[in-house]
């Protein structure tokens, strides 16, 4: 009896259990995101899934076109013009643009969200030294309420794009009563910031989670309001009405879906299984095998575009080149020695095991589809013998004929046998073996030695390493080479790990950052590509590609090199589609 | 029993504090700094320069505004030669090397003096310019002496063992660094302008050498810092935005400064509901499934349901999890159940009544509730056969039969209730296993639990979230086990807590 019970009880459960059919004829995008983003706060949070649903609910005065790869106008009339001496940068808005509440977008705005950038009273401390080293000031102009200019604290390549990441606030939704109104931006910049109890009052406020959380408190211009966030589980974008751009031509200011539901889904397993049953219309992270996968299958393919795409994110092994002699041994301090272990990185097998061969080569630190790129610069192929041929030039033969190569260095025998330290992972694993092999056959001994974050990054930081594993991520937009390039980097123990870098590079550093005139940039960063293959502190490996998917009942389904590699407001739902009954 | 309840409870109240200092001390002492963390930029390619002054006063901001620039308890085990203010250096490598330095040397004074005068040092240092040095070293026909890579290495060099000498204390390094510098300090003349810094830190550590007094590292002291310290405002609050964890208050994340109230209390019932049903239904598989095995002792049917609980339990629940995605969610096979998440962000609409929203949620639940609650069949089970045949053995059972029960009411009546004592035991853990949840699961199945908030809270250093997380598992397993005893008390009218 009790058995019939229980039967019973799971039958029922398992029936009322099946799953609803999704509804394709619904305007609505659903896109994966893998995390929860750390909030939605327009100064406050940093991660990647924030800037992704930004693109939907927040503008800035300049963009990033993703198909040219320049810098456009967005809700500036056009990009800033520049003073002869590159310190003033004037721009003027746009007539069009409307705040929710219908009122006109003005430089008084400007000048508003500027400051809470600047101030030291925003929580924004990871990303406020990147505004307030460069701007200095902003000029209003009393009698054209659109002008506005910027005030430069010196000449920088980044001046002119500055506003390109500043999601733009409303003054009079944030400071009805003008509280900041007195606060200056000399006060601002100064080193004595002394702030008022109203101000702290007021910053107290803004910086409160909720204007990170809570759906209507999440105000912006673009086309769409958050309307709804179920934490960890999703959230729901939906369109305006009567949005200022809504006759726009832009792209960026098209806006088709009447929702965008951003979706959380952490397990790979998961995201292919959406895939399978059509859960899912846009996705830019499944795993390789899963897309290989996927694409074997005529439904997969019948509802979606699928592709593998390039961007600018690389993998490399560094090479210790300043190390201090007692500690960590003189094995990479000469560029034979380097330029050896290039040859020995079986590269393209790591990237045919690991990738399945969806990874594109890495010459230097540039991607090839930046506009900068040093095309004149060419791949290091895997060689043995030309790897033994120089280990032999620069005085590292087995002499003791135990396979392992040696020198003496400073009066002692050294054996040619290092560490290659990784963070723990099963592909830096897989990566970490294949070179170790390869390296053997040529007579070096390569200690794999893997750890987590925390240690590796302390390692690499306080130049504790042979020989390590590492990756960068990147974009389209300039990255200052400083940060892993100069020399003071090293020495401060910033994230020029390898010890790269003489006077002559950080000249090129220094004359890269400080250019406007965009041949003389490009010159800078070309001279530095070279020197940086030339003296070769990392074996450049791959840069794994990007995995886009997206359902075909959309029109404007493009991809793009740049992150996110699609833009979800622009598409827009095929008639064919429109009557459809949902999926069986 | 009301007094013996009375008696529990008032334990609760230092049990509770002993496990929110100890979950505090646990997290403060834990390598990561969440202070570096959050000022780390976010630069597309990799940290920001970590020494730089701006970086230095992002810092310095962000440990006040954490409150991480106070003493972590009232009082501090030391020695004489700990000094008493170390909490307010804001590097927690300078702060680590200055108590190592106190320790070996016993003389704060003496520390202190090297240590600053290394620190200007290290500014004037920073303060070099390549170009400037360069068109000041010219011979007389205008030939600079020195080329400009020289100049950089010396100054990167010269920074790097200065910097290094900031995080060490250890005398052989120590040594071996103003060796290097000296080398550099005498072989290239335009460093004169800072030797003066380098000289007197060298004589200051010196001093600090001759002066050496390690015997004050053995002599005990205990350093009072009062209630303006990191446990007290989190435990009574600091009379201003936050109320303190005695009124309820556990205090803002630093990751998103979202209440923690507020993130826990949207996340805990997911797990709550997980954990209730899943002991539900462990008990009501597991415990007929055991009766009826303990009656059917080593029959063909007692060995089949062992095999079958026991190799459940031995497979990884990862495993099951991703085995029942591929079975049961997958249009290749069969698509009976969503793939992810709890409900639909199409139909879900969050002004449903709450039977809507829990016939809507009914097939997010079932797969992640099998995972959930399969591996304890055969714990569940096994426990009750055991105590069942112990029971059937007693002779209690026999004299049942023996006066002409039905088996039925033997085994419900007598033999089930005198066998649930260790069941009762499990029960306990059910409650803090509501705020723990898994990791494992809700990462298949992207279910926003407490487990994935609590896994990424580590991850990402957010104390409070970790202490208040703590705190509550600790408080919940004394809820579990008093119900436990006081049902231990309903089930066995033998067990008395007077």
């Amino acid at each position: 009896m009790l058995n019939k019970i229980y039967i019973v009880l799971i039958v029922a459960v398992t029936l009322s259990a099946c799953v609803d059919s999704r509804d394709l004829s619904k305007n609505i995008v659903i896109a994966h995101i893998s995390s929860n983003p750390d909030g939605l706060h327009p100064y406050n949070d940093n991660s990647v899934m924030r800037s992704f649903i930004f693109e939907h609910t927040q503008k800035t005065l300049i963009k990033l076109d993703v198909s040219s790869l320049e810098y456009i106008p967005s809700l500036a009339k056009s990009l800033p013009e520049i003073s002869d001496d590159g310190l003033l940068y004037h721009y003027e808005l746009r007539d069009d643009v409307r705040w929710d509440d219908g009122s006109e977008l003005t430089a008084q705005d400007i000048e508003f969200t500027t400051k809470l950038q600047l101030c030291p009273l925003t929580d924004n401390a990871n990303v406020r030294g990147n505004y307030s080293s460069v701007i200095k000031d902003i000029i209003l102009y009393p009698n054209n309420p659109k002008k506005f200019t910027m005030l430069a604290f010196g000449k920088n390549v980044t001046n002119p794009n500055i506003f390109s990441e500043v999601y733009i606030q409303q003054k009079a939704h944030w400071d009805p009563n003008g509280i900041l109104d007195d606060l200056t931006f000399e006060n601002i910049h100064s080193d004595n910031f002394k702030e008022k109890k109203e101000w702290s009052d007021w910053f107290n406020a803004f910086n409160h989670g909720d204007n990170r959380y809570q759906p209507n408190k999440l105000v912006g211009l673009g086309p769409y309001q958050i309307s709804e966030w179920e934490s960890g589980s999703y959230i729901i974008a939906s369109r305006k009405d009567n949005w200022w751009g809504d006759d726009d031509t832009l792209i960026y200011n098209q806006n088709y879906p009447e929702q965008i539901i951003f979706k959380i889904i952490t397990d790979d397993a998961s995201v292919f299984l959406s895939l399978k049953s059509q859960g899912l219309d846009a996705t830019n992270r499944v795993g390789t095998s899963k897309l290989f996968k996927l694409q074997k299958h005529d439904y997969f393919n019948e509802n979606y575009h699928s592709a593998f795409l390039d961007q600018y994110s690389y993998y490399y092994a560094g090479l210790n080149m300043r190390p201090d002699g007692i500690k960590r041994k003189e094995f990479f301090t000469d560029v034979k020695v380097r330029r050896a272990m290039a040859h020995l990185v079986p590269v393209d097998e790591i990237v045919e095991v690991l990738l399945h061969g969806e990874g594109s080569r890495q010459v230097a630190q540039l991607s090839n589809l930046k506009k900068n790129y040093n095309d004149t610069l060419n791949l290091i192929e895997f060689d043995l013998e030309k790897a033994k041929l120089l280990l032999n030039e620069s005085g590292w033969i087995d002499t003791d004929d135990n396979n392992i190569r040696d020198k003496i260095v400073n009066g002692e025998k050294l054996q040619l046998s290092f560490e290659l330290s990784y963070m723990s992972g099963a592909a830096s694993k897989e990566t970490a073996l294949m070179i170790k092999e390869s390296m053997w056959r040529a007579g070096v001994e390569v200690k794999p030695n893997p750890m987590d974050f925390t240690l590796f990054y302390k390692n690499a930081q306080e130049h504790d390493f042979d020989m390590m594993l590492g990756g960068w991520g990147g974009s389209a937009s300039y990255s200052n080479p400083y940060q892993l390039w100069h020399t003071s980097s090293w020495a401060n123990k910033g994230s020029n790990f390898c010890g790269f870098g003489d006077a002559y590079s950080d000249s090129l550093i220094g004359a890269a950052n400080a250019a406007i005139d965009p041949e003389e940039h490009r010159n800078a960063i070309w001279q530095l590509q070279a020197k940086i293959y030339q003296d070769q502190p990392y074996v450049f490996m791959y840069s794994p590609k990007r995995k886009i998917v997206i359902h075909k009942r959309f029109d404007n389904a493009n991809m793009y090199y740049e992150k996110p590699g699609f833009v979800l407001h622009n598409f827009n739902l095929k008639d064919s589609y429109k009557t459809k009954v949902p999926i069986p | 029993m009301l007094k013996y309840l009375a008696k529990r409870i008032l334990i609760f109240i230092p049990t509770l504090l002993a496990i929110s200092l100890l979950a505090f001390i646990i997290s403060i002492s834990a390598p990561a700094d969440p202070v570096e963390k959050l000022s780390s930029s976010a630069d597309k390619e990799g940290a920001a320069n970590q020494q730089s002054n701006a970086t230095k006063k992002t810092k310095q901001e962000l440990r006040k505004k954490l409150g991480l620039d106070l003493p972590v308890f009232y009082f501090s085990f030391g020695s004489l030669s700990d000094c008493d203010t170390l909490y307010k250096v804001a590097d927690k490598d300078h702060s680590a090397c200055l108590e190592e330095l106190s320790h070996y040397y016993g003389n704060w004074d003496d520390v202190f003096s090297y240590f600053n005068q290394l620190s200007i040092t290290q500014l004037s240092h920073s303060k070099l310019k390549l170009d400037d040095i360069f068109e000041m070293n010219k011979d007389m026909e205008g030939r600079s002496i020195y080329s400009k890579n020289e100049i950089n290495d010396v100054i990167t060099e010269s920074n790097f063992e200065i910097n290094s000498m900031l995080e060490t204390a250890n005398p052989k390094v120590i040594a071996s660094k103003f060796n290097s510098l000296d080398t550099l300090y005498n072989n290239f003349a335009f460093l004169s302008s800072v030797k003066k810094e380098f000289e007197q830190s060298k004589l200051l550590y010196d001093e600090m050498l001759s002066n050496q007094s390690s015997w004050k590292s053995y002599i005990p002291k205990i350093i009072w810092y009062g209630s303006k310290n990191q446990y007290h405002f989190w435990l009574f609050g600091d009379g201003d935005q936050r109320k303190g964890v005695i009124r309820g208050d556990f205090g803002f994340s630093y990751i998103d400064s979202q209440p923690i109230n507020t993130k826990i209390w949207d996340k805990v019932w997911i797990s709550f509901s997980f954990s209730l049903l899943s002991v539900l239904f462990a008990y009501l598989i597991s415990i007929p499934l055991g009766i009826y095995s303990a009656y059917k002792k080593d029959t063909k049917f007692d060995r089949i349901t062992s095999i079958v609980v026991f190799v459940l339990y031995s497979m990884p629940g990862f495993f099951i999890g991703v085995l029942l995605l591929y079975t049961f969610a997958n249009p290749d096979t069969l698509r009976w159940f969503p793939v992810s998440g709890i409900q639909d962000p199409t139909i879900y609409d969050p002004s449903w009544s709450f039977m809507q929203k829990v016939t809507h949620r009914a097939p997010y639940f079932i797969l992640p509730l099998i995972t959930y609650t399969y591996s304890s069949f055969a714990f569940l089970s096994r426990i009750m056969r055991v105590g069942v045949i112990d029971v059937f053995g007693q002779d209690y059972i026999r004299t049942a039969r023996a006066k002409g029960l039905g088996e039925g009411k033997v085994v419900m009546k007598h033999a089930l209730r005198n066998s649930l004592l260790p069941i009762i035991t499990v029960f306990a853990n059910i409650f803090p296993l509501a705020i723990g949840g898994s990791v494992i699961i809700e990462t298949i199945f992207t279910i926003p639990g407490m487990g994935f908030e609590i896994y990424s809270s580590i991850l990402n250093s957010d104390y409070p979230m970790i202490v208040a997380v703590f705190t509550i598992i600790g408080f919940l397993t004394m809820i579990g086990y008093l119900v436990a005893d006081i049902l231990y008390a309903v089930v066995d009218p033998r067990i008395s807590y007077k």
